[in-house]
């Protein structure tokens, strides 16, 4: 018996995977070399031999690619806090279709090579840098990581502080994004340029939950999307600031949290700081009753009235999750009881695939995972001598397991046939997945491991029980949807704040029992081991999903340190088995359906919209060129304030101009 | 020694070294800082009488809020109707 269907594994009478062929991880590289794909790189730079063949190719291609309509779409950047993210599309507007997609993350980012040979407590630190808006999660799975190889295990109060840190600051990071960073491509201001009937038939719907949100119809809806002075752009803004205090009353500061530590925290928690943590966990309560039915008048509107909507970002309901929030009774620190744990967690790990519950073990989760670099600017290493035979608990690892990965950057000449971003290939048992909060909710619900009054899981969908604050008690439902879309991620992730919030009240509870109790402490003394060779691994998430640590200790500094985010699952490129990424895919998925009549008023809204869905983390701004070759033009179709720009004005000026612009208007009332 | 408060020196090469005054330091922990000043007494209040801080902490929340924590589920009382999402 084996769900691996790709990796040569099978399953024991225990549940553990067992190897059937060792030959069986050997993959053969891609066969594909065509110079005609190569494009320059970020300077603008071909090398002579791509320049010769380009030029010999260029004038037929792109007189062929016209009778037929076909462009290149340069996003770029779709910026990411933890380099800059680029997406290449090849589209038809005469079939409104989108042909080709390619993911770039376009800068070498190279913790793992700063890591090496560090004090193993450096990681914590300087790990935390990979990301600036998910300030906290890399602090805290490398104390996981660490925790494991030394071993330590932190006092209850300390995974609670953690877990009530983590879940305050997803619930920045949610509106952030929903609001801040999607929301803008649902609003009035971008559609009355890319839909202008489908905003005009908004204005005149009724929107079904007005009782329960306060807006009217769906258009007063987009309106108050707008960005920089929409309601819920500006109120989202406030809203992050609340958040983030909520995070750094646990964690001390935010991002990059100081008091994390193998063991817990070392945060100086007191009356104020729980007191305080709890007046915005109750402002929170009455916003994500809110956020959760906007969305779906929203969302519903689109579905019903934009024909195609349901397949914009669309992939196979492949999905993986780490899992998150432990509960300190189960949590060991221990590879051997990771499974326990696992499952004990306020959010499940697991895998789905065709929309199927595979597994929930968290070891699973771990042997069954891979990383490729065929198409990325790293040397392969599986040629040496191959680390790791096998997991803490006897199950075999790949080669390309992320014990036994090694980091070796080679930059070269980007072709989209050959080797294109900085980003590798995961795939769990050769397969795409993706993550995020959608897929906490997917395998959550589905798994029904979660026992805790607020957060029910019912095997088809979620029933959150939100408390009384401003508004009433009140259960909110999500439900395991038919499709995996832009839609559904959104969806999820309106509903998740809700969820985010129950987790803080569930520690908020628990944390005051413990002080009940007298267990005030927060964090277990530890020692760094000298000698020998120890290795851990972190199991978090991020706020857009899995996230792991892996690390090897070798004589008390580190070997090797591995970090797999959930924007390397989601921005992958094509693997060696010539999958695309999740973006990728969903790119070609994605249907063009916004009004446009050429090339020179086509925004790429849709592909934007698909992609946007996943969270690519763009703190600013999103830059769509067109191009035919070497001719560029750049359209603002952005996120934020540069989407008021005028002609060539800078974003700054434009902010100036509106701010000033609302001065004069309070003036005058 | 070059610092204030470090114990190092610097060598003719600039390469630091420890002082002999290291030993003489006194060490982060040692002392409470933040009592000195005075701002320290809201700071570490858990762990002189973590029951009176529950107390207080409970008291100042809402009703709803303080059933749930005295509650021995911690669930809500009764469970409303469903009325989002489907």
């Amino acid at each position: 018996m084996s769900y691996y269907h790709n990796l040569p594994l099978e399953l024991d009478e225990n549940g553990r995977a067992r190897l059937i062929d060792p030959s069986g991880y050997r993959v053969e590289a891609h066969q594909g070399s065509d110079l005609d794909d190569i494009v320059p790189d970020g300077a603008g730079e071909l090398s002579e031999e791509a320049e010769s063949a380009e030029a010999e190719s260029e004038s037929r291609e792109v007189g062929e690619e016209r009778e037929e309509e076909l462009y290149d779409i340069n996003i770029d950047p779709v910026t990411r806090v933890a380099g800059a993210l680029a997406f290449h599309a090849k589209v038809d507007l005469a079939n409104e279709q989108v042909l080709e997609g390619h993911s770039q993350a376009t800068l070498f980012r190279g913790y793992e090579i700063i890591l090496e040979g560090r004090d193993p407590r450096d990681a914590i630190d300087l790990s935390s840098r990979a990301c600036g808006v998910c300030g906290a999660v890399h602090s805290i799975v490398s104390s996981y990581a660490l925790e494991m190889a030394f071993p330590v295990e932190p006092p209850p109060l300390g995974v609670w502080a953690r877990n009530m840190g983590q879940a305050g600051a997803f619930l920045y990071d949610h509106s952030l994004h929903l609001f801040l960073l999607a929301g803008p491509d649902y609003s009035e201001a971008m559609l009355s340029k890319t839909n202008p009937g489908l905003y005009d038939l908004a204005k005149e719907t009724g929107a079904p939950n007005e009782h329960l949100h306060g807006y009217e119809t769906v258009g007063d809806i987009m309106d108050a999307l707008n960005p920089l002075e929409g309601e819920l752009y500006l109120e989202a803004l406030e809203k992050t600031r609340d958040a983030r205090q909520m995070a750094s009353l646990m964690l001390g500061k935010y991002p990059h949290p100081s008091t994390i530590a193998p063991g817990g925290v070392t945060t100086t928690l007191s009356r104020t700081s729980f007191q305080q943590f709890y007046s915005r966990l109750d402002d929170f309560f009455d916003y994500s009753k809110r956020v959760a039915f906007i969305w779906d008048d929203l969302l519903d509107f689109f579905l019903r009235e934009l024909d195609g909507f349901e397949h914009v970002g669309e992939r196979p309901m492949n999905m993986i999750g780490t899992g998150i929030w432990d509960d300190p009774d189960a949590y060991n620190a221990r590879y051997e009881d990771a499974d326990e744990w696992g499952k004990a967690r306020l959010s499940t790990p697991g895998v789905i695939r065709d929309g199927e519950l595979v597994t929930t073990d968290l070891t699973a989760v771990d042997v069954g995972t891979e990383e490729f670099v065929d198409r990325s600017f790293y040397e392969d290493w599986t040629e040496g001598e191959q680390r790791f035979d096998e997991s803490p608990t006897g199950e075999p690892l790949s080669p390309y397991h992320m014990w036994n990965k090694e980091t070796t950057p080679k930059p070269e000449g980007k072709s989209w046939r050959e080797k294109y971003t900085w980003g590798t290939a995961p795939r769990w048992d050769r397969t795409p997945m993706e993550t995020g909060p959608h897929s906490r909710h997917w395998l959550t619900a589905m798994a029904e491991e979660v026992d805790n009054p607020f957060i029910e899981p019912t095997g088809d969908g979620l029933n959150l029980h939100v408390p009384e604050a401003g508004t009433p008690e009140m259960t909110l439902r999500w439900k395991i949807p038919d499709r995996l879309n832009a839609a559904e991620r959104l969806r999820a992730k309106a509903y998740h704040l809700a969820y985010c919030a129950l987790v803080c009240y569930t520690g908020f509870i628990e944390s005051l029992d413990l002080l009940k109790q007298g267990k005030t402490d927060v964090h277990t003394p530890f020692e760094v081991p000298k000698k020998g060779v120890q290795r851990g691994a972190g199991f978090w998430e991020a706020g857009r999903g899995f996230l792991t640590h892996h690390i090897v200790i070798e004589d008390g500094v580190i070997d090797n340190y591995q970090i797999l985010t959930p924007s390397t699952w989601m921005a992958s490129p094509a693997d060696p088995f010539g999958q695309p990424g999740p973006y990728e895919e969903a790119a070609r998925n994605t249907p063009l359906l916004e009004d446009y009549t050429d090339q020179e008023d086509f925004s790429g809204i849709d592909i934007l919209r698909g992609i946007r869905s996943f969270d690519p983390c763009m703190p600013c701004t999103v830059h769509l060129h067109t191009d035919e070759r070497a001719d560029v033009i750049t359209e603002d179709v952005t996120a934020c304030g540069c989407s008021f720009t005028e002609g060539d004005q800078p974003a700054e000026e434009a902010i100036r101009d509106i701010i000033e612009r609302e001065g004069e208007e309070a003036g005058a009332d | 020694m070059c610092f204030s408060n470090l114990p190092l020196e610097f060598d003719e090469d600039g390469n630091p070294y420890l002082a002999e005054e290291a030993d003489d330091i006194e060490r982060p922990g040692e002392h409470d800082h933040a009592a000195d000043c005075g701002c320290g007494t809201a700071e570490g209040d858990l762990d002189a009488d973590p029951e009176a801080a529950y107390e207080t902490i409970v008291e100042s929340l809402p009703e709803a809020a303080r059933e749930h924590v005295a509650g021995d589920d911690n669930g809500p009382a009764t469970r409303p109707e469903s009325v989002g999402g489907d």
